[in-house]
């Protein structure tokens, strides 16, 4: 019922998508897969009427539709989750499923009738599976619930299409679960929905159909029932697994660091120890601590006790300046927001960690500050035209290696990283692994969190696995296995 | 290979493609240009409208007057790119010109509270700039320790500190019999034919333009007004800069202060009033971005250059006090207006 | 087949309970400043008792009024997020306009002449225009809603002045002194028991908060001031909400100043100077964020009520004038301190 084709969209620089075509059937749930920057959320910001298309057609029914914006494409039945959720948490859930569409007392429109908004909030959340007063203001639901809501406000409008974008990246298994009994009800109804998403797993489990995209293109269609793993990993990459990793294993060193009974709020009395030269990953669901950890290491959390041990001595680290100080470094989850200054330039934010290696007595050294960032731009192969270039332009992958530039400026021995790859394409990807592998060949040590587990498995040494706030879990390289770390991750008891 | 051997790779391969020329300079000044362009144009269209403007007493006019606000400017700039605003200058301008009068040997108040000491001039002055410098520190703790924003804070400081400035003057003005020659120099001066006050704001824009180009605090200043939470984690310490740009700010406002009372040859506990307003329009204007992280002194300068230079251009016109407030009210946001315009199509 | 009877709407059960939430949606905070005002009232009374007789009362609650009509215009544009620095210049001109256009000003130089409701609406149409101008301005042009109210505060106030030139004629800067029986009504005049000042007060409150809760429109300012690009997305009209948040605030201004014009038959042309702090520091200690998406009338009436006992009761206390500056100062900073240690440790409860 749904038909986008020969869909082009060009951005200054790059061609996000070169004809593609994707068609969807009444009540089928369909996976949209690719690689980061293949077009998958381009695609479907030109469906949600969030982008404009620069050519191609797209049918709905069977009718020719111009999707004017988002209201229209919502007037017309599409709905969409984007993964960044659209939740007030000052409002109430209810009001928050009829934003911009409160049931109004009839024959009195410009009055909000409560009761009905109520009663229809109160059914939609009973059908997404929540069992919550939908008066509950939305601050207090946790991330879980408010995508379920979320869902629920896509449905409230009669949707015939649903895009869910990158749905599960917050959820827990349990929640999970949920999601995708949403999404069969929904099916059930005849609304079709289009699942984005690169977990294979997920898209076993729940999906009819696939399209998979690379670089702007379709690369097929298929039966998710027909394909293999291999099939899957050769569409949406286009080379085999093992070439992705250049994992060699380095020599190991001393004891870099040592964690011994960290307890705080989200932790349980955590103990751990890392060595130079190896890679430590860390596994672990939604929630079960990771990144609270890394930021306990690196001096951002409060309410921390335990002790930390860097070579064998006993070091006090409360701020990140005292870490930085130690010689640890955190590359963040969400580069954006945590990771890099997006107004300055890529000068600014290489040295941002390390202010004093490029100054004296408070005195900017700018001659200095231009050459180093020369020297890391060259050897990290950072595409940006100038080093005085902004950095909120540059592509995911390019933004990445600024910030592990920085780090490597602020001489870090200890380099955490939370999420390596996350929105960043293939060809990226590769070489922010190799320069992990570089930097252990060094002698550095690097503590890796990442929900991809092929990653995971890919470029540790060692993986530790969390699960609420303790470790459940070591593995050694030779016991790795996306179902032991799975096992560990949920804590199945063996 | 190595990150710190890259240099032997032939790794200035960027500095190839970086802009050069008429394109470098754009690019390094847009920021600046409009509003310049804006301030030439200004100036000529005054210049034909009444020929008196274009002449040298009549712009050292300006620049004594836009002295004082000017010297404000440049603190509330650095304030204001640390993502913060401080309106209490104002007030502060008021009680340290109050306090340093009052310590000079020869001033007089009808107040019925005497301060009964009284110091040198240059220490009179002195101790005026420390009571702003406090004030300001109090601020930037207040602000950075809690996390109640910038806006309401200093809307209570500059409340409070100008019942203390009344409070301490019991609400007369303090005088001078007669101005000692020293303290008058500072405001009533000139060095080179260049009145004092424009000496001391040429000090504090140099000043200014240093810090924020060529220091580690200046860079910090830009990082925590771009991302706060980034520049936290890269090891910058965010509370304490932020106490030191209040702390200069509240510094500079007191300096303004005496500069002003010592032209006057007498300092009001209603000095002041209102400033706040014409100090951060002329850091608006300038292009400087309320939500930090983007501006410049220079910019700053330049703004606070057009409200100086529309209000003689009016002045001199023969417009008439009350057409100027519409003018000037009508102009800042045009001129906001269209920064905010061209900085978006610049964008796309 | 029957047919169920409808109830009156605000009688429903639900709405009812609804509005009831809405109204003490931010619960704690509003007890907390009623319980400032019976602490601070028995306080004052202690040191002065005619504080608390009628005659006070009553002019308390006139300021209150007065300041109130204005924050309650300002609590609903800091609710969408934004501010206005015009409200005190619009007090002004909305005063003197309607004064002026009376006609029956001492000295007039004008010929102008209405009759007094006339003269109100004219006012109140110029201030709302205006405002609504700050809408457009700051939808339309996308400058900061801080740069345009500080622009047009100063248009504002050149505009105040030079209409009052013109009403008067006389002395420039020198005030409107007039004499008309529906302003002295509104400024000093009574409705039953209490002042009509207060009576209009509380009716506009009781409108706005109704507005707030029940309309699309009101809560489209919630979600305005929650996420602009959310609220957008989802379809809310956001230039029309906020060119009529802003409007609305002009009228309600030119509403204040002309009730303060009644108050004392004269209208200076610096009426309003400084009035800001005063109505900001009503509307945040009321319990509204500057961020935006939080804010109710109720706060905003309480906290006017308790701005106006502070200022009456140092007057009485025979204070100088300037202490006023101290304490308001204090009480700013102090209610938005509490206010954030308060919510810290309801958010510490709560993942408790």
């Amino acid at each position: 019922m749904l038909e986008m084709r020969d869909i082009e969209k060009t951005f200054p620089g790059v061609k996000a998508l070169r004809g593609v075509t994707l068609s969807v059937g009444k009540g089928e749930v369909h996976a949209l897969l690719g690689e980061n920057g293949a077009g998958k959320s381009t695609l479907m910001k030109i469906l949600a009427g969030a982008q404009g298309k620069d050519g191609g057609i797209i049918r709905i029914d069977g009718n020719e539709v111009d999707i004017k914006g988002p209201l229209h494409a919502r007037e017309l039945g599409i709905a969409i989750i984007y993964q960044e959720l659209s939740i007030l948490s000052h409002l109430s859930v209810a009001e928050n499923i009829f934003l911009g569409c409160l049931p109004r007392v009839a024959r009195v429109p410009w009055l909000v009738d409560w009761k009905s908004c109520y009663q229809r909030a109160s059914e939609l959340l009973t059908q997404v599976g929540l069992d919550i007063d939908p008066r509950t203001p939305a601050s207090r639901l946790k991330v879980a619930d408010r995508q379920l809501v979320e869902i629920a406000k896509a449905v409230s409008g009669k949707a015939k299409i649903v895009v869910m974008d990158e749905p599960t990246t917050s959820l827990t298994q349990r929640e999970v679960e949920t999601l995708f009994k949403t999404a069969r009800l929904l099916q059930s109804r005849g609304v079709s929905i289009i699942y984005v998403s690169h977990r294979l797993v997920e898209v076993k489990e729940i999906c009819d159909r696939a399209t998979v995209l690379r670089d702007g293109l379709k690369i097929a269609t298929v039966e998710v029932a027909d394909t293999t793993s291999k099939d899957w990993v050769k569409m949406m990459v286009g080379r085999d697994l093992d070439q992705l990793f250049p994992k060699a294993t380095a020599k190991r060193g001393r004891e870099a660091l040592r964690v011994d009974n960290i307890k705080s709020r989200k932790l349980k009395n955590v103990s751990f120890c890392a060595f130079e030269g190896e890679i430590l990953g860390i596994a672990g669901l939604v929630g079960s601590g990771r990144s609270t950890l890394a930021r306990t290491i690196f001096g951002a959390e409060n309410g921390v006790t335990g002790t930390i041990a860097i070579l064998g001595t006993k070091v006090a680290i409360r701020t990140p300046l005292d870490a930085i100080k130690q010689g640890i470094a955190l590359v963040p989850e969400d580069r954006r927001i945590q990771g890099l200054v997006l107004p300055m330039t890529v000068r600014e934010n290489i040295t941002l960690a390390n202010l004093r290696g490029i100054s004296r007595a408070g005195n900017l050294n700018l001659r200095r500050e231009s050459k180093v960032a020369d020297d890391y731009v060259g050897a990290l192969h950072i595409a940006t035209p100038h080093i005085n270039q902004t950095t909120v332009n540059l592509s995911g992958g390019n933004q990445q290696k600024v910030v592990l530039a920085k780090w490597l400026y602020s001489d870090a021995k200890i380099l955490i990283i939370d999420e390596p790859t996350r929105g960043i394409d293939v060809g990226a990807k590769t070489e922010i692994y190799e320069l992990l592998q570089q930097l252990v060949e060094q002698g550095k040590t690097i503590i890796m969190i990442s929900s991809e587990l092929p990653e995971l498995i890919g470029m540790s040494d060692r993986i530790i696995v969390m699960h609420e706030g303790s470790i459940t879990g070591e593995l050694t390289r030779d016991q790795f296995s996306e179902e032991a770390i799975m096992s560990h991750a949920s804590a199945v008891t063996q | 290979m190595k990150p710190h051997d890259a240099h032997k790779n032939g790794a200035k391969a960027s500095r190839l493609t970086a802009p050069t020329g008429l394109s470098f300079v754009y690019g390094r000044f847009s920021e600046q240009l409009v509003p310049a362009i804006f301030l030439v144009a200004l100036i000529i269209g005054l210049s034909l409208v009444s020929p008196n403007f274009l002449s040298v007493d009549n712009f050292l006019d300006i620049a004594r007057v836009a002295s004082i606000i000017g010297i404000m400017a440049v603190g509330m700039t650095i304030v204001v790119l640390t993502g913060g605003i401080d309106l209490s200058v104002g007030s502060t301008f008021a009680l340290a010109a109050v306090v340093t009068a009052a310590l000079i040997p020869s001033s007089f108040s009808d107040a019925p509270f005497a301060l009964g000491l009284y110091l040198p001039v240059p220490l009179a002055i002195l101790v005026g700039l420390a009571i702003g410098t406090l004030i300001g520190l109090v601020n930037g703790f207040v602000i950075a320790k809690s996390r109640v924003e910038p806006f309401i804070v200093t809307l209570a400081t500059m409340a409070f500190v100008r019942g203390l400035t009344y409070l301490f003057t019991g609400g007369f003005p303090t005088i001078f019999r007669p101005i000692p020659p020293e303290f008058a120099w500072v405001g009533q001066g000139d060095v080179l034919g260049l009145p004092t006050p424009t000496i001391f704001f040429v000090l504090v824009i140099i000043m200014g333009i240093w810090i924020t180009r060529r220091t580690t605090f200046g860079r910090s200043v830009y990082a925590i007004g771009g991302n706060e939470e980034a520049s936290h984690l890269s090891g910058i310490k965010v509370q304490w800069i932020k106490i030191q740009a209040y702390g200069l700010m509240g510094a500079l406002a007191a300096l303004s202060g005496i500069i002003l009372s010592s032209r006057m040859a007498a300092a009001q506990p209603t000095a002041g009033l209102t400033y706040e307003l014409d100090v951060i329009a002329g850091v608006v204007i300038g292009g400087t971005s309320l939500l930090g992280g983007r501006g410049s002194i220079m910019s700053t300068v330049v703004g606070v250059f057009i409200l100086g230079v529309i209000s003689n251009g009016l002045n001199i016109a023969g417009v008439p006090t009350y057409y100027q407030y519409v003018i000037k009210g009508l102009l800042v946001i045009f001129a906001v207006g269209l920064d905010t315009h061209l900085r978006k199509k610049q964008r796309r | 087949m029957q047919v169920p009877s409808k109830k009156p709407l605000l009688l429903s059960p639900v709405q009812f309970k609804v509005f009831l939430i809405g109204i003490f949606a931010r619960g704690g905070h509003q007890l907390m400043i009623i319980a400032l005002i019976i602490v601070l009232g028995l306080a004052i009374y202690t040191v002065q008792p005619s504080f608390l007789s009628a005659y006070s009362i009553d002019n308390i609650l006139r300021m209150a009024s007065i300041y109130g009509i204005v924050a309650l215009g300002m609590t609903l544009v800091i609710i969408t997020g934004g501010i206005d620095l015009s409200a005190g210049s619009m007090m002004a001109l909305g005063a003197a306009l309607g004064a002026g256009l009376l006609g029956t000003a001492f000295g007039a130089a004008n010929p102008l002449s209405f009759p007094a409701p006339v003269a109100i609406l004219i006012a109140l149409a110029i201030t709302g225009g205006i405002g609504m101008l700050n809408g457009v301005a700051i939808t339309n042009f996308g400058v900061a809603p801080f740069v345009v109210t500080l622009g047009m505060m100063t248009v504002v106030r050149g505009l105040t002045f030079i209409f009052s030139d013109y009403a008067v004629g006389s002395v420039p800067g020198s005030p409107i002194t007039f004499m008309d029986g529906l302003f002295s009504w509104l400024g000093a005049g009574s409705v039953g028991p209490i002042s009509t000042a207060a009576a209009l007060f509380l009716v506009l409150a009781f409108i706005l908060a109704m507005m707030l809760r029940f309309t699309p429109f009101g809560r489209a300012m919630y979600a305005i001031g929650g996420d602009a690009e959310i609220a957008r997305l989802a379809g809310i009209n956001i230039p029309a909400v906020l060119i009529g948040v802003y409007g609305l605030m002009g009228v309600l201004a030119g509403i204040g100043g002309i009730v303060q014009a009644g108050r004392l038959s004269s209208v200076s042309p610096l009426m309003g100077i400084g009035y800001e702090l005063d109505i900001i520091t009503i509307v945040i200690v009321g319990g509204a964020s500057l961020a935006g998406g939080r804010g109710t009338v109720l706060g905003t009436v309480l906290a006017a009520v308790l701005i106006s006992m502070i200022d009456n009761g140092l007057t009485m206390m025979n204070v100088p004038s300037f202490y006023q500056y101290l304490v308001k100062g204090s009480v700013l900073l102090a209610a938005v301190i509490l206010d954030q240690w308060y919510q810290r440790r309801r958010a510490a409860f709560a993942a408790a």
